[in-house]
């Protein structure tokens, strides 16, 4: 990189230092999607919003590539400067601005990590709702960047749900506001449309979020089945009883044995499927709606149903379920993650699936997953020092997804398309519906250099279908589009 | 007009001749009392895609339309080509109980989505004011909402995926079929609310609910605004169930009694609060509210009301249809909600006469504000409107008039001001809609 770009580049946030240093760039080579590497060319860490809008105004007078960055804990190379470039490190922006509990919201910076904004209102009886598995790590822009969910978006949704308003740096460096603290903010519901863009739309630098009063009771149950088939019954069977409970989860016999190993919660190694179920709300109904699930579940063979008996408790089978990823990695060097959805009605079939494409490859598959809503978590075993194993981790991660959507599903429940998953996007969308979402893109990220090549695959690159479009209208459009924000320039 | 009646020549060939309205069979579809040329009820996406693109081909602006229940939101149009109903689109596409998804079409009358999820004990989140034309895709594209978004949230929580067709006709979707999904960017979003200016909604996906095991509406008379915000607090602090927190002033609720459905209470102001549960649970929270109630330092003591399974049934539906009393403004106010109090005060002392209506969301700072315009002057119904912005502005609140007589529309910003986001929201129309084909002007902004 240019050595003015990075003398202005320090100018700006001097007296904090830049990253430069080959061996300091492995650190920033790949997020927790680490298939793919890239390193960037310099790394900076902006400590407000007016150095992010200088570092950004920076980037595009000398056409270089720029990406925000979380805590990098991102599973779909959402965070990789995949063309080099500068990494926009936001860790240092991570206070709290306001708390207003009247108001149910909290105004936040983007590098504050999600747990410790639990923990700052939790005295105040209130907590953040989105509680991805790495949430004691992963920050609230990254959050805000992938639409991140987490185990108790059953009941309460995914992070968009929970964002009312954003303050972004544009890709061009101009500062402006979507939503806000008050509700249905009159046009455009540009807060939803950038929540998930996954840094392609621009640089959030402060987030308003709901907080939510923590509920009155929580009860966790465990049980214990036989079979996957017999707990994905269950599962159906809680759902069509009409509760719904805060989270269902669900893990295999390969992911019970990783998690006992690692936390010694007295699992059964032997049982086919666990589910982790928690109900919360208000104390009244609550034992009863607790029968009712442990009776769907005995009805369903269940071995066993455990009732947590204190918080102690209650935290110890969580902690299972939130460190489960890590304990995978007593089975094996490396694993994939990935992240697909079905329809909840087509468990049963998909796991099933699962366990033939097991064997097709012969590739442990370890199952940790959110149940209830049928997002699934198959981890593939594998040892990266094993060439050839790579490239069947790949074929079966593609039998994955393609079984996913197969059945009716996605391609991303939490996670992100990325890096990762970019070229599958033709599976799900036609070119037509590809295109509108590059318009879109183009609206916001017109000279492509804010985190390039990411979830759209380029025009003409995908795998199936050809380019329907001739060029004409696109051009008429992007001539009108360059004319608008024009004239806002000439206003503002 | 020319070129129009080639246009509906190679509409009559797309819909068929009894589908393309003109002249007085058009009449019931003019937008703002503006007639539209032509009105073209396709029978299948295809046909809206036809419709579109011959529209496109012609120069002619095109009004998307479901029911025509909510055709009063947005500024009055100068001119109105061609109107698209799709209220023929009505088909449920899937429906899996299981999966608790449903897809339909546009065109689909709410009521009927809720019958049909009824049946099996369940139904989609969204209780705004309805007729019974009333279609989803209209509720969608205003993004319409009612009191049960306190617990459930609104459209951006609810629909899953959905297709539109572009101005140029094209087809096109975002999102999916299934409860959670971060595949591709959430268009979705941007088409809720966007008044069909970005595209014709063709198909929607909803995450249904199970129905509540039962519901019990309860009603605590405060003695002034003063009252308001220590008893708002109190139920929003208390461990309940609470799906809806209504706050109506006296004159809502003298509206509401003449409705004859539930006795009121002649009092300043009445919240009223529908909890969820079978009968015990509900039972034990109305205890929790009475024992709030009674040590709370109120200027007098909060009456609480019950009323019959019947009444309490009669008493919502009249206050969605409260909505759509014909004579008056009607302005959406969103606020914080512990601005509510002094939102109340500052309507008091303006002592409008005859008074307005007030009926908040009061747990979400959403407040519905009907002036009456009863023998009033185009003059007067501004400056009750300058009045209110007064009162919206000093609270860093928002606005939008969504009913008014023609001549007032005319006059006013109907969306109020637009922010530092408005270049985005131009390009984006302009991405869509380069050509202004979509319900032009009638967005905020003059998108």
């Amino acid at each position: 990189m240019d050595q003015l770009v990075l003398k202005e580049l320090a100018a700006i946030v001097a007296p904090q230092p830049l990253l430069t240093q080959p061996e300091e760039m492995l650190v920033y080579e790949c997020d927790g999607h680490t298939l793919d590497k890239a390193p960037p060319d310099v790394v900076v860490f902006p400590t407000c919003t007016e150095q992010v809008v200088d570092i950004v105004k920076l980037a595009n007078r000398h056409a270089v590539p720029f990406v925000a960055r979380g805590a990098g804990t991102g599973l779909s190379g959402g965070a990789l400067a995949l063309e080099g470039g500068i990494v926009i490190e936001m860790c240092r922006m991570n206070k709290i601005l306001e708390i207003d509990y009247g108001n149910q919201r909290a105004v936040v910076q983007p590098g504050l990590v999600n747990l410790h904004l639990s923990l700052a209102v939790a005295d105040g009886g209130f907590y953040y709702a989105p509680d991805p598995s790495s949430q004691g790590s992963c920050t609230i822009g990254g959050n805000v960047a992938e639409n991140s969910g987490g185990p108790h978006t059953l009941k309460y949704g995914v992070t968009t749900n929970h964002v009312l308003g954003l303050e972004v740096v544009l890709p061009n460096g101009d500062l402006v506001h979507f939503g806000g603290a008050v509700l249905d903010t009159p046009g455009y519901d540009l807060t939803g449309l950038f929540v998930g863009s996954e840094g392609t739309f621009g640089i959030v630098t402060s987030v308003t979020v709901r907080i939510m009063r923590k509920p009155q009771a929580v009860k966790t149950l465990l049980a214990f089945f036989e079979t996957v088939e017999a707990a994905s019954n269950a599962v159906s069977g809680i759902i069509g009883a009409g509760i719904i409970p805060a989270a269902i989860e669900m893990m295999d016999n390969l992911a019970i044995q990783a998690v006992e190993a690692a936390i010694q919660a007295g699992l059964p190694l032997d049982a086919g499927a666990l589910l982790l179920i928690e109900l919360d709300g208000i104390e009244d109904g609550m034992e009863a709606d607790a029968q009712r699930i442990a009776d769907i579940c005995e009805q369903n063979d269940c071995q066993n149903v455990r009732v947590a008996q204190d918080d102690a408790e209650r935290a110890l089978l969580w902690k299972g379920r939130k460190e489960a990823f890590g304990a995978i990695g007593r089975l094996t060097p490396n694993y994939y993650t990935h992240d697909g959805v079905i329809p909840r009605t087509r468990l049963p079939e998909a796991l099933t699936r699962l366990q033939i494409i097991s064997h097709r490859y012969g590739l442990r598959i370890a199952n940790v997953f959110h149940a209830g809503d049928g997002n699934l978590h198959p981890l593939v075993l594998y040892d990266e020092r094993d060439s050839e194993e790579i490239e069947r981790v790949h074929q079966a991660g593609h039998d994955i997804l393609q079984t996913c959507v197969d059945l009716g599903g996605v391609l991303s429940g939490e996670h992100g398309i990325g890096l990762e998953k970019k070229n599958c996007m033709p599976w799900l969308f036609s070119e037509a519906d590809l295109d509108v979402m590059r318009r879109v893109r183009q609206v916001f990220n017109p000279q492509e250099l804010c985190n390039p090549n990411k979830v759209i695959p380029l025009r003409g690159r995908c795998r199936c279908g050809a380019v329907t479009h001739n060029d004409t209208p696109d051009h008429e459009t992007h001539e009108a589009v360059a004319a608008a924000m024009q004239d806002a320039h000439v206003h503002a | 007009m020319s070129t129009l009646d080639g246009l509906a020549t190679a509409l009559q060939s797309v819909v068929g001749e009894a589908y393309l309205l003109t002249d007085a069979a058009a009449a019931p579809y003019a937008v703002d009392g503006v007639l539209p040329s032509l009105v073209a009820l396709p029978e299948n996406e295809e046909q809206v895609g036809d419709v579109l693109r011959l529209a496109d081909e012609h120069d002619a602006t095109v009004f998307p339309r479901g029911g025509g229940s909510h055709v009063s939101l947005g500024a009055t149009p100068e001119r109105v080509d061609v109107v698209l109903s799709v209220e023929r689109l009505r088909r449920q596409l899937a429906y899996e109980p299981g999966d608790m998804t449903a897809t339909v079409q546009a065109g689909m009358p709410l009521e009927e989505l809720q019958s049909v999820l009824g049946a099996q004990g369940q139904f989609v989140a969204l209780d705004p004011p309805t007729t019974a034309a009333t279609t989803i895709g209209g509720v969608i594209a205003t993004n319409a909402s009612g009191p049960r978004r306190l617990l459930y949230g609104t459209a951006r929580d609810v629909v899953l995926g959905i297709s539109v067709a572009t101005a140029d006709g094209i087809r096109t979707k975002a999102g999916g079929r299934v409860v959670k999904n971060v595949t591709g960017y959430d268009l979705t979003k941007l088409y809720i609310g966007s008044l069909g200016t970005l595209g014709v909604v063709l198909e929607l996906t909803f995450k249904v609910h199970p129905l509540p095991p039962g519901e019990e509406t309860i009603g605590i008379a405060c003695a002034g605004h003063a009252d308001v915000l220590p008893v708002l607090n109190a139920l929003l602090r208390l461990p309940l169930r609470l799906n809806s927190l209504e706050l109506l002033n006296a004159a809502a609720l003298s509206a509401l009694q003449a409705g004859r459905c539930a006795a009121m209470p002649a009092s300043p102001y009445l919240f009223l609060a529908r909890l969820e549960g079978d009968t015990a649970v509900t039972a034990g929270q109305k205890e929790r509210i009475a024992d709030t109630l009674r040590g709370l330092p109120l200027s007098a003591p909060a009456g609480m009301l019950d009323w019959l399974p019947e009444e309490q049934q009669s008493l919502w539906a009249s206050l969605a249809t409260q909505a759509f009393t014909a004579d008056t403004v009607g302005a959406k106010v969103g606020l914080r909600i512990t601005d509510l109090a002094a939102f109340c005060a500052d309507i008091e002392a303006l002592a409008a006469d005859p008074p307005w209506l007030l009926h908040a969301h009061a747990g979400n700072g959403i407040v519905s504000v009907q002036i009456p315009t009863a023998n009033d002057n185009e003059e007067k119904l501004l400056a009750q409107i300058q009045a209110l912005d007064g009162c919206v502005a000093r609270l860093n609140g928002h606005r939008v008039i969504e009913r008014a007589p023609v001549a007032v529309k005319r006059r006013c910003e109907v969306w109020g001001p637009v922010g530092d986001n408005f270049a985005v929201m131009q390009a984006l129309k302009a991405s869509y809609d380069p050509r202004r084909r979509l319900n032009p002007g009638r967005f905020i902004g003059g998108l």
